[in-house]
Parts: C-alpha cells; structure tokens; sequence
C-alpha cells in the first residue's frame, strides 16, 4: 500500500518566504505573550497550596477529582494519602491567593463603582493584597461584598486609618484552600468530609534547577550546532537550530494559549520536541547532502525542492504515525497527561512543518550570504588587480 | 565435522563447564553469561545462511535473552505476577524499574529546620566579633588576626562576653568593674548597630545585645533556604533523581518515590546529618576537671577523673584531668553520652567554655577488635576557629599503613579557610585543638607546627572496614554537600499515594496500550512483511530499553516515559526510512535482493546521524541537567542506541534472511 506517490513535485521552497513570515510573527507573538501573561505556572514551578482532605466514606481519587472539577477548578491534582481505606487525598492548586492578574482588574472596577477612590496601589499578587485610598469613609463590609461579586474570594478588609482626610484600606484575599473547600462542597454529592491540613508550599523547581535546565538546554544546541556543522556543513547548523526553537516556542504557545498549567510534565513533552525536531531536520538535511552530491551545479533551492519531495512519503508518514499512537492518550488521558498528548500532537506539526520550511530555507538564505560576500570579496580583489 | 563447527562446539562445551562452576559459586551472573555464550555458540552453528548472518542472530538473540533475565522481576511486578519470575531469579536480581513519585507515590517526610541554632551560631559569631572588639579597645590586641589565647584570658579578666543559652539572640557584656562601661562608646556601639540594639542593664556593669527582629527573621529566612538547598544536594547525591524537596514556612518537605523500607532509612539517615564540622582549640591551662571532686554519685554513674600530661605551648606541658565515663553493658554509646552530658551540665561551665566529648576504644577481651567503650571529656573554648564552612571538598580515603587498614576523609580547605587554619595553628602550636563532627570530637591533636596548604581529615574511629568504609562514604557524602544551617527534626511522615493519580494512570496506560497498537497494526497494514519486522525491531527495542533503564535501578516517571516514547518514534522512523528507501530503489528497476542492500546501505547514515545528533543532545541534557530533565536524558540515550542497534542489525538480519535465504525474487514493503 503505498499513501503518497514518491514523484511529488512540489514547489515548497518557493512558499519559504510565506511561511518564514508566518511562522516569525506567530513566534514573536508567543514571546511577547509570554512576556505579559506568562504561563500558568503549576504547583512545580509556582509554589501552591497543599489541602488534605479526609472522607468518612470511601471513595477514590477519581471521584474526588471530578467532584472539585465540577465545583470549578480548573486543574486539580488529587493524590491518595495512606491506604485505600483511609479515603484521605491531598489536593495540589497552584498559587496561594485566590487573586490573579484579572481578578485584580476586575476586583478594582467594583471598588470604583463603590465611591470616589483616588489611588489603586498594584496589586500585590504574590501576598494577595489590594491597596487603595478613598477620599470617603467606605464600609468594610461593602467593600468586601463588591470584589467577592466579581469573582474574588475575601478573607479580609483591613480598614488602615485616615491620612490627608483619606482613608486606606487593604483587602487580603482569601487563600486558594478556600477555594478549594467551595469547590469540593460544590462538586459533592455527599458532602461531609474534614479538612485535615492545609499546606502552603514553596516550588520543587527553584531558581536554581530553573537556571541549570535553560543551561543544558543551551549547551545541548550549542552541540548541535557544532555536530551538524561537522557532519554536513556549516550553513546547515543554524537552520536546524532556528527550527528547534522554533518549534520549542510553538509549543509553549499552546500552553500560553490554553492556559493549562505548566509543570514538570510539560518540561520533558518540550525536550522531547526538541528531540522529535531535530531528528526530522537531519533526515532532510541527509537527503539534501546526498541530492547535492548527485547533482553538482544544480541551484541549491531547486536541490532541496527536490530532497523535500523524495522523502515526503517518509515525513508525513513518521509524522502521521507519531501523532497515531497519540490517540489513545487524546481520548482517554485525563489532566496532566491529556496535556501531554495535545502539546506533543502540536509539537510533531509544527516540527514536521519546520523541518521543511524553516531548516531547509535557512540553508538556502545562508548560502546566498555566503555566495554575496564570495562575490564582493572577488570583486574587490578584481578591483584591486585593476 | 568440518572445522568450522569445532569452535562453537568447544565454546559450549567451556560455557557450560563455567556455568557449572558459577553455580556452585552462585555467581548468577556468571551462569547468565555462560547461557548467553551457549546460545549464542549453538547459533552459529546452525546450517543456515552464512555464518555473519548467524553471528548477528546470535548477537540479537543474546541481548534478548540478557533483557529478559535483567527485565524478569520488573515484568512480574508491572503484570501483577501473570508473568511469573521463580524465586531463584527473583532473589539474584536486585534491580527493577521503580516507578517514581508521580506514577505510584512514596514517603513523605516533613522536617522543621531549628532555626533558634541559626540564630544562636550567629549570636556566638556577634560574640566572638565583640572580644575581637574589646580586647582592641583595651589594646591587648592588634586589631587584626586571631586573638591570642594570652589575650583571651588577659581579657577575660577586665570582661565576660556572654551568650546565655536560654537566650539564643542575647548577648551580655559584664565588665568586672562598672565603670568600664563607658568602654562600650559610640564608635563600638556604630560597629554593631545594625544588626543589633543595645540596651544598658540589667546590672550597673552590664550591656546587653539583642539582635534586631528584622535581621532575626532574615536569619530565618536563609538558614531555611540554605537547608532546603543543603538537603536537596545530599538527596540529589544520592541518587535519587525523582525526590523532590520543597519548603513552607520553617519546613523542609521531601518526596521520596517508591517502597522500599530499607531505601528509606538510609534517605532519612543521611538528610538530617547536620554535618557540622567544627575546629576548637583545647584549654588544657584551665585544668577545669582539676577542679572537680569525685564523689559517691559520680562513681554511681560509672565517671572517673583522670590525669595527663598536656602540651601548653612549646616546650612546656601541665598537669591536666578529664571525666571518663564507662558505657554499661546495656547501654549505647549515644545514650551514655546522653547521661554524660547532663553531668557535665550540673558542673557550671562559663558562657565561653564548653565540655567536648570523644568516643575512647578498648580491643575486645575474645577477638582483640576495637570497639567503643567509653567516653572522655576535653575541656574547649566555645569558639570555633574555623567551621565546615571552609571545607572546599572532601574525599574518603584509606590508610593503609595502619593493619586492619583503616578510612578517613580528607578534607580540602578553600583558599580562605585554609588561612585561617594556617594561622591558627601558628598561634597554637604545642596545643591541642579538637575536631567536632555534629557536636561530637573526632580527635584531638597536638599542633606540631604551623599547618599550611589546607588539609585535614578526619578519621573513622574503631570498627570493622566495612562499616568504616560505610560511615566514610556518607560522611565525605553529606561534606560536601555542606552542612545545614541548623539541625532539622522530623515532624511528620507519611505514606503518598502518586501525583498523577492512580486512576489517571490506569486510563493513561491504556490510552498508550491503544496508540501503539495501532501504530502497530498501521505498519503491518502498510508494509506487510516489511512492516512486521518492523514491529520485531520496535518491541525489542522497548524491551531492550527497559532492561537497561531496570538494571540502572531507574525511576520511571513521565518525562521518563516522554524520554522512552520519544526513542520508540525514532525506531518507528528510522524503519520507515528503510522501508521508503527499498521501494524507492524497487521503482528505481532494482531487483529485490539490491533493492534490500541498497536501501539498507543508503538509510544507514540518514538513521545514523539523526540518532547521534540526538544521542548529543541527550549526553549534554544528562550531565548539566537535574531531576526530571536527567531522567528524561537517561531514557533517551538508552533508547537511541537500543534503536541503532534494532533498526540497523536486526531488521536487516531478518529481511536478509526473507530476501536472501530464500531467494525471493520479490520483496514485501
């Protein structure tokens, strides 16, 4: 059986300038994203909030994660303490405030509708702060009913005294176990069940770890780069390189974009892009060396055309099947591994995609360059035969 | 018999003598091997294809035998004992895949980080940096360098710097005559007045210190962070890739995956290690056990005073005593210390001394061993000269000049340390100055001379090798991961379930179990023959894979698994890659048999340099990386080379023999 004919003729290097446009724009707009709304951080990474529940009836961890689901959070991560009879979870939500970049926003509109606020201090997201000052006396008790209207959950409203004929105030969020409680209350069918600890813990990836992985990441494409440049030549080294990044920040895209959480798991699903990528650009740039070999003289975009399309069958063959045994984890993975799959399925596009229109055209845009200065240095020693 | 049988038939023949030799040893390795070789030998002497080609089934069929015994027990877990290991094979191999933290759970433990002792350690640092301060003031000293032991105790004599223990942030100045306060002015005051506030009282010649609440509680905050820190190395140098360590408030929170009772203690034993090294100087002149009387209760409790003759200075000794206390017959060495140390407490030592204590030995009346007897005392200046803080690196070594041979660790100072330690020896030498490991003296020296090039080690006191070797080897371990800020304790432990969810993970297994399915069944639908050689080459892989990960004693987790899927799509490709090039080359007019050598030829270096630009990658990602990325290199690199090996000689060695041994004029791809 045979899917894709092997005399394809495609002309793919001639949409290079497409797709490099395409794929900057859509690659800045990821950084710039990232740069403002950063990733949702998970417990890993952010530090959260660690709430032991215990269940006077048996049920499984399953349910319990459904049940806080259905009560509205989004990602909970439920983990069975002790033995099976014991019914004791603990529940893992990133952050330790309820208040986020938009709950402030929205909290502070509520407290504008309230009376005439002349300052809104930035919000304290790390502590779950919001300081203001208001030019009337506003009650406490109203204060707190508004931002809870908009979403926000409030433990406090702290009334801090009255300076210039305005008065302060600070309004301390309520923590995430709070949510966590409303939420298994909500989701419950049975609702008794005790909280037996609620835990506030710091990241499992510190500072530290964070900066040594970014640096092996480095070091490893600095390898790279020097293996390819080894092997084949040097104008292919950056172009496998720029398509591993590429394809790295595509990825991290999709947890931009999604808002899922961003965790350990998600650390090794972009290592193993990186891996999926390079191996794919080599395998093009295999074909190239070899379709260079075979055809001395022939331009080199016409050469790379034709090494696209010989192994076209293999590419969206090891793509097609990669992505096959993706599918089960699609239907029936659950949190973190559902995840898993999706951003590896977007990683195996975007890396068979890359390999064909960003690492290949690299090669060509290079040699130009390469070709430009031959010429410029030729002429000017012509210049100075003359 | 031709000639060419009569080697592999010797090599059986040697192979199962060495077995039997192996058993009867039980070195069940060795039968492995020799099972191997057997296999491998009645392989080639096959009368098939040519004898290259047997050479590789031979080789393939030796790694899969090796992965299966090296998987066995493994596999008898992950299928709950469908497959059944016998007991034999089970009890010689040791290792198995664990599945880590967030596959199937582990210890929780939760230690509290005392961080009154890291107050306290720096109270004692304000302290000595106050008689540094004072003795300037009264111009015994120079202002720069070590105090000399003439100054401390000229000073000693005008003013007591005291740390009182029930107060670990107070420091009282009490000056023997009140009007010397006024030596406390405003230039001593200003040197001070960060981190401290000064309060005159309680008596008239007193001043007390206090340290101010803002640096109290940055005190706290990095002796927490530097114990988290500390505690993450030690686990780290053990090994334990998957253990993760997390804090909050004044807690350290440390996940350890897997079962394993025995694992776990030696995990806790080593992390709550405080591992401080400490080096104080012996004030033998002071002869403060000369002072002490022996009475009825002290015998009760098994104490004498000794005398002898201690150096004080060049050329000159004194008289000195010490306490000695005999460990009873149901009594261990930690509990008589225990007993020992509140006796010594009832003695009222001042502010600035402490009791040190060593372990004495005593050969064994019957096997003339060593072995820990009983306890003496060292009367020492409170003040460490210099700390572990200093120490650059340690190494564990042995010496063999001794008979048994016996370990120590050698300890590096850093550049500073090992100044200090120069210059404290210069101004001490003809003393003694103790080693104190986690509140305990390992020796006590004599200074010979000035001790330069910052070098010292410690020993392992009596004890067989072996258990010397052990304490050796977690001591050099937790050195130089450095010592924590302050004592931890645990507070809480308790069994976890994994982070992932078990349910979770039993949907996700069978999300894998169909995704490779099918993938499966696509390349038998797609390559036929081809495709299913294809799938050989793909399982032997993960089998191979997973043998090398179980005998690495590997934690699986996800990124793990990332690592493991990651290669298996590369195995997938790299015969996609053969099967594309053979069809190209049947279109191109080839015959079958040139179709196959040539596809094989030509894919080769495609498989090769994708794989090894890979295999870079994953090299450079497990030596700088940590935890999960680590995890995921170590997966990865185990599975290209499996592929390299799976995709290149074994599927060519099978598609030989379909094109080749058999003539076939056609070829199924």
């Amino acid at each position: 059986m045979q899917i894709i004919n092997h005399k394809t003729n495609i002309d793919f290097i001639g949409k290079r300038r497409i797709a490099l446009f395409f794929s900057s724009v859509l690659n800045i707009g990821i950084i710039v994203g990232i740069a403002i709304f950063g990733f949702n951080f998970g417990v890993d990474f952010a530090g959260g909030t660690l709430v032991e529940v215990k269940f006077p009836y048996s049920i499984s961890a399953g349910e319990v994660r459904e049940a806080a689901h259905k009560g509205g959070l989004p990602e909970p991560q439920v983990q069975g303490i002790g033995s099976a009879s014991e019914n004791s979870f603990l529940l893992r939500m990133g952050g330790v405030t309820q208040l986020t970049a938009e709950g402030a926003t929205g909290a502070e509109a509520a407290i504008r509708g309230l009376g005439e606020i002349t300052e809104f201090r930035k919000p304290d997201l790390d502590n779950g702060f919001l300081n203001f000052r208001s030019k009337t006396e506003l009650e406490p008790g109203k204060i707190k009913a508004a931002i809870e209207a908009s979403g926000t959950g409030v433990k406090d409203v702290r009334s801090l005294g009255k300076e210039n004929d305005q008065f302060d105030y600070q309004v301390v969020s309520a923590g995430m176990a709070d949510k966590v409680r409303s939420a298994l209350t909500a989701g419950l069918e049975k609702k008794e069940y005790e909280v037996r600890r609620v835990d506030y813990v710091g990241p499992a990836v510190g500072k530290q770890l964070r900066n040594k992985g970014i640096m092996a990441l480095i070091y490893a494409m600095v390898a790279i780069l020097i293996y390819v440049a080894f092997r084949f030549d040097l104008k292919f080294g950056p172009g496998a390189l720029i398509a591993m990044v590429h394809d790295v920040i595509m990825v991290a895209g999709y947890y931009l974009v999604s808002r899922r959480e961003f965790n350990l798991t998600s650390i090794a699903v972009l290592l193993t892009i990186l891996g999926y990528s390079i191996n794919d650009t080599i395998v093009i740039y295999d074909r190239i060396r070899e379709e260079m070999a075979r055809y001395k003289g022939k331009p080199l975009p016409e050469i790379i055309n034709i090494a696209i399309n010989d192994t076209l069958s293999r590419t969206i063959l090891t793509g097609g099947v990669t992505a096959l045994s993706l599918i089960g984890l699609l239907i029936f993975g659950v949190g973190e591994i559902f995840d898993f799959a999706a951003a590896m399925l977007l990683g195996i596009a975007v890396g068979t995609y890359s390999s064909v229109y960003i690492a290949s055209p690299m090669v060509i845009w290079l040699d130009e360059r390469q070709a430009a200065r031959e010429r410029a240095t030729g002429g000017s020693m012509k210049a100075k035969a003359a | 018999m031709n000639s060419s049988k009569r080697g592999p038939l010797l090599t059986m023949l040697a192979a199962v003598l060495c077995a039997y030799a192996f058993y009867s040893s039980d070195t069940f390795w060795g039968i492995v091997v020799c099972g191997i070789v057997f296999l491998w030998s009645a392989i080639l002497m096959l009368p098939v294809m040519d004898p290259s080609w047997r050479m590789r089934v031979g080789l393939a069929a030796a790694a899969f035998v090796g992965a299966f015994i090296s998987l066995w027990p493994t596999l008898e877990a992950f299928t709950d004992g469908k497959l059944k290991c016998p007991a034999y094979v089970k009890e010689r191999v040791t290792f198995a895949i664990s599945p880590g933290l967030d596959l199937r759970g582990g210890l929780r433990l939760v230690y509290t980080v005392e961080v009154e002792e890291a107050i306290r350690d720096k109270r004692d640092r304000y302290a000595d940096d106050m008689r540094q301060e004072l003795a300037t003031v009264y111009a015994f000293h120079s202002g720069s360098g070590v105090l000399k032991r003439e100054d401390t105790i000229k000073l000693a004599e005008k003013v007591r710097v005291a740390a009182p223990a029930a107060e670990p942030n107070v420091i009282r100045v009490k000056f023997n005559e009140a009007a010397d306060v006024v030596k406390i002015d405003d230039r001593f005051s200003k040197k001070f007045a960060n981190e401290l506030s000064q309060t005159r009282g309680p008596g008239a010649d007193e001043v007390s210190f206090r340290i101010k609440s803002d640096v109290e509680s940055q005190i706290r905050e990095s002796a927490v962070a530097q114990a988290k820190d500390t505690v993450m190395r030690r686990v780290d140098e053990l090994g334990l890739r998957e253990a993760s360590v997390t804090n909050r408030d004044e807690d350290i929170i440390v996940e350890v995956p897997g079962q394993d009772q025995k694992a776990f203690e030696e995990i806790k034993d080593i992390i709550r290690r405080t591992a401080r090294l400490e080096f104080k100087m012996v004030d033998d002149e002071a002869d403060f056990f000369g002072k002490i009387k022996e009475a009825p209760e002290t015998e009760a409790q098994g104490i004498r005073i000794e005398q002898e003759a201690a150096p004080a200075g060049p050329g000159k000794t004194v008289p000195s005593h010490y306490a000695v206390l005999i460990k009873r017959e149901n009594e261990t060495m930690p509990e008589a210390l225990k007993r020992f140390r509140t006796w010594t407490e009832t003695l009222g030592v001042p502010d600035d001394h402490q009791v040190g204590f060593e372990a004495l030995q005593e050969p064994h009346p019957d096997t003339q061993k060593l072995q820990d007897v009983s306890w003496r005392t060292f009367y020492l200046f409170s003040r460490a000269e210099v700390t572990g803080d200093y120490i650059s690196d340690a190494s564990r070594a042995i010496d063999s000049q001794k008979t048994p041979p016996e370990y120590y660790v050698a300890l590096t100072f850093s550049p500073q340390g090992a100044d200090r330690f120069e210059e404290v020896t210069g101004a001490n030498i003809q003393r003694r100055f103790a080693i104190i490991l986690d509140d305990v003296i390992d020796s006590a020296p004599v200074i010979r001379s000035k001790i330069g090039g910052g070098h010292a080690s410690i020993t392992m006191g009596a004890g067989d090798p072996e258990e010397q070797l052990r304490k050796a080897e977690k001591l050099e371990l937790v050195l130089k991961s450095g010592a924590l800020p302050a004592p931890i304790t645990p507070s809480n432990e308790s069994l976890i379930g994994p982070t992932l969810g078990r349910d979770a993970i039993g949907e996700a297994l069978k999300g894998a179990a169909i995704g490779s399915g099918l993938v499966l069944a696509f390349m038998v639908f797609y390559y036929r023959k081809a495709g299913l050689v294809a799938d050989v080459a793909v399982l032997l892989n993960l089998f191979l894979q997973m043998a090398v990960l179980a005998s690495f004693g590997a934690t699986m987790t996800l990124p793990g698994i990332a690592g493991l899927a990651l290669t298996i799509g590369m195995s997938v490709d790299a015969n996609v890659l053969i099967n594309e090039r053979i069809r190209e080359e049947l279109a191109s007019g080839k015959s079958a048999r040139s179709a196959v050598d040539h596809g094989y030829d030509r894919a080769f270096w495609t498989i090769f340099d994708a794989h090894v630009t890979t295999l870079i990658a994953g090299f450079i990602l497990a030596f700088t990386g940590t935890g999960p990325v680590q995890g995921f290199a170590t997966a990865l690199i185990i599975g290209i080379i499996a592929s390299l090996f799976t995709s290149i000689v074994v599927t060519r060695t099978i598609t030989t023999f379909l094109v080749h041994g058999r003539n076939a004029t056609s070829v199924s791809v």
